[in-house]
């Protein structure tokens, strides 16, 4: 039967089949336009068109304009192939009429209405899709944490102070700001303060001597019932927003186990959120090279380095983890590199695989680790080390990129291909 | 300027440019809505929109009109696409492409629901293939999102939608290009790489003081 073609149209309001002549042979509007559309994008073939594809059965070969709608074809068994360029840009300039020929609309004006009500209904239908991404709701979580935080602090600060007028001992006794508050909040004045409330706000043994006694001989002024009130709100809040924190923390826990699991292995759930936060979103996080996040989150002191050639920053958010801001200072940088390389290659797995942890990222880190600390257990004396610093800036010099360099280097685009050549060589076998 | 839609006005002394609102009584960004000669404008402020800041700062003529179809790449929520909405009114249309779905959210409640020439796509521009809905060649490509290879991507959609003798306005953000370069040494490599791929350079546009390190170049297509 060959030698019947046909070609297949895919319009945003449905599929259309012309034959040689340019007559309509079939066509199916889309019930649901938006869905039909992205399914077929998406590889799969919507129901709705499957008896549209039956109709050509007759035909051989069945040329189309749609990539997806050429494998839907080809799936359902059909000889199909691609539009040549040129008939395909033709569709695309004369669109109304198309719609209007397969019979979607009634004149070219409607059409045009038509499309736009598309437009707008998919990009609505995307924007809903992308406002239901849990890594959004993490990037939330995580920065309503750390302003959670901003605000206990300075709240929790102007309690400690106020009430400091009435018992100033008490800032010295306590240190934590949730106990504090507590006892604020509980007892009130001074003299209310019994044992009891002391160590339900976790004091114990002789701390709880000393702060009844510091409440006996304190140095403080009296207060008077309407400031003591406000105060003990002021302690409420810190409790109830302390509370708040936690509820979030553990929230980013579990949210982070589900959605970046390998992430949260090597930077814990908290440092792991701020680096999608920081990327934006998973998706931007899992593009991203290992020499950026090692960066995120220093970008004023990178492009400070990058315009002035001053040195380059070791770490952004990354020095928040323990492995790092721990570690030795002439090995931090080292560490955040390997550490970075393995953000990236975990954001991939958790992007792209979805296949919960890999511990084998972990290892090689820790590999990696343990070379470091024990090829650099000294930190190299400083003269050397600014001698190794000039070299390497001269070098990039040489090769025309990085740190040093002055504006407006010409012959640029050749000596960047040596440049990057030359990497590779020196670096040898990669590791990761 | 040519265009009816719009008009030099005078606000606190100092004449701003202000384009005829489509939609009556409609403000989009807060911006403020001026009667003139009985008509209702909308001021267009330059330190918020980069097309506005170039028609302050010289533009020679204002290459979208009544009626225009334009491919705008980068809407964002769409303040400029609104005030370009206004220019080629009732008869033009509005391509707006614009991939991060939080600002298309604003585009979309804010300008494209209300304006029957804007039509929203969430799409990468580096996939000009990809958009739906689009038909036909435009009159104008306007670019201006902040990407390190921006001029490449302005030239692979103008290949693929703007009509021969078509213009294109492209935003250069120098910082975004290369943040080492002097941004004048920037904006003049852009047009260079314009030129070698069948561009007529007709005017370059310094956006200082509205905007640092921006340039607007704007071109012919002529291949």
């Amino acid at each position: 039967m060959a030698n019947n073609p046909c070609s297949v149209v895919l319009l945003e309001l449905g599929v259309a089949a012309f034959d040689q002549s340019g007559g309509l042979v079939a066509s199916k509007k889309f019930d649901n336009a938006i869905r039909s559309y992205r399914l077929l994008k998406s590889g799969a073939t919507p129901d709705e068109i499957r008896s549209f594809i039956e109709k050509l059965r007759s035909f051989d070969p069945v040329t189309t304009n749609d990539a997806s709608v050429a494998a839907a074809l080809r799936q359902a068994g059909l000889n199909s192939q691609s539009m040549p360029e040129d008939q395909q840009q033709w569709i695309q300039s004369s669109k109304p009429s198309f719609l209007v020929k397969a019979g979607f609309v009634n004149n070219e004006q409607d059409a045009m209405q038509a499309l736009r009500e598309f437009a707008i209904n998919l990009s609505s239908s995307r924007v809903k899709e992308a406002s239901e991404r849990l890594d959004l709701h993490i990037i939330q979580s995580i920065n309503a944490l750390d302003e959670l935080d901003k605000v206990i602090n300075t709240v929790g600060a102007r309690m400690r102070e106020w009430y400091g007028l009435h018992f100033p001992e008490l800032d010295n006794l306590v240190q934590s700001l949730v106990a504090y508050a507590e006892i604020v909040s509980r007892a009130g004045l001074r003299e209310n303060i019994t044992a009891e409330i002391l160590q339900s706000a976790g004091m114990q043994g002789k701390k709880v001597e000393i702060i009844l006694d510091g409440a006996r001989r304190s140095k403080g002024g009296d207060m008077t019932p309407e400031n003591l009130a406000i105060v003990k709100r002021l302690a409420d809040q810190v409790i109830a927003q302390s509370d708040l924190r936690r509820v979030l923390a553990d929230h980013i826990e579990v949210a982070m186990d589900t959605v970046a699991p390998n992430v949260k292995e090597l930077l814990t759930a908290s440092v792991g959120a701020r680096i999608i936060a920081k990327a934006g979103s998973l998706a931007r996080l899992a593009t991203l090279p290992a020499s950026t996040i090692q960066v995120l989150g220093a970008e004023k002191a990178l492009f400070r380095a990058l315009k002035t050639g001053a040195r380059p920053p070791k770490h952004g958010i990354l020095f928040q983890h323990p492995l790092i801001h721990s570690a030795p200072k002439w090995q931090r940088g080292k560490i955040a590199r390997a550490v970075a390389s393995k953000v990236a290659i975990a954001a991939r797995i958790d992007y792209y695989r979805h296949a919960g942890k890999d511990s084998s990222i972990q290892d090689r880190l820790n590999t990696r680790l343990t070379e470091i600390r024990e090829k650099y257990k000294e930190p190299i004396p400083e003269k050397e080390r600014e001698r190794k610093y000039r070299e390497h800036a001269q070098r990039q010099q040489e090769y025309g990129g990085g740190g040093g360099r002055g504006r407006g280097d010409g012959d640029r685009d050749k000596r960047d291909v040596r440049k990057k050549k030359d990497r590779r060589k020196r670096f040898g076998k990669r590791r990761y | 300027m040519e265009s009816d839609a719009i008009r030099w006005i005078s606000v606190n002394g100092e004449k701003n440019a202000a384009t005829l609102n489509l939609v009556k009584g409609d403000s989009v960004y807060g911006e403020k809505l001026v009667k003139h000669e009985g008509e209702e404008y909308r001021l267009w402020d330059p330190f918020r929109s980069k097309l506005a800041a170039a028609l302050k700062k010289g533009m020679k003529n204002m290459p979208i009109k009544n009626g225009s179809k334009v491919l705008y790449l980068g809407a964002s929520t769409g303040t400029t696409v609104s005030h370009v909405s206004d220019i080629v009114g009732p008869s033009g249309i509005v391509f707006a492409v614009e991939p991060a779905t939080r600002v298309a959210r604003e585009l979309i409640e804010n300008v494209a629901s209300k304006r029957k020439n804007v039509l929203p796509i969430l799409e990468d521009a580096r996939k000009p293939q990809s958009y739906f809905a689009v038909f036909g060649k435009v009159d104008v490509v306007y670019c201006d999102i902040a990407q390190p290879d921006q001029t490449d991507i302005a030239i692979a959609n103008c290949a693929a939608y703007l009509k021969q003798g078509g213009v294109m306005l492209l935003v250069v953000k120098t910082r975004s290009i290369d943040v080492t370069m002097d941004p004048r040494a920037v904006v003049t490599q852009e047009a260079s790489k314009l030129e070698k791929n069948g561009f007529a350079i007709e005017q370059i546009i310094n956006l200082e003081p509205f905007d640092r390190d921006h340039g607007m170049i704007y071109c012919i297509f002529r291949s």
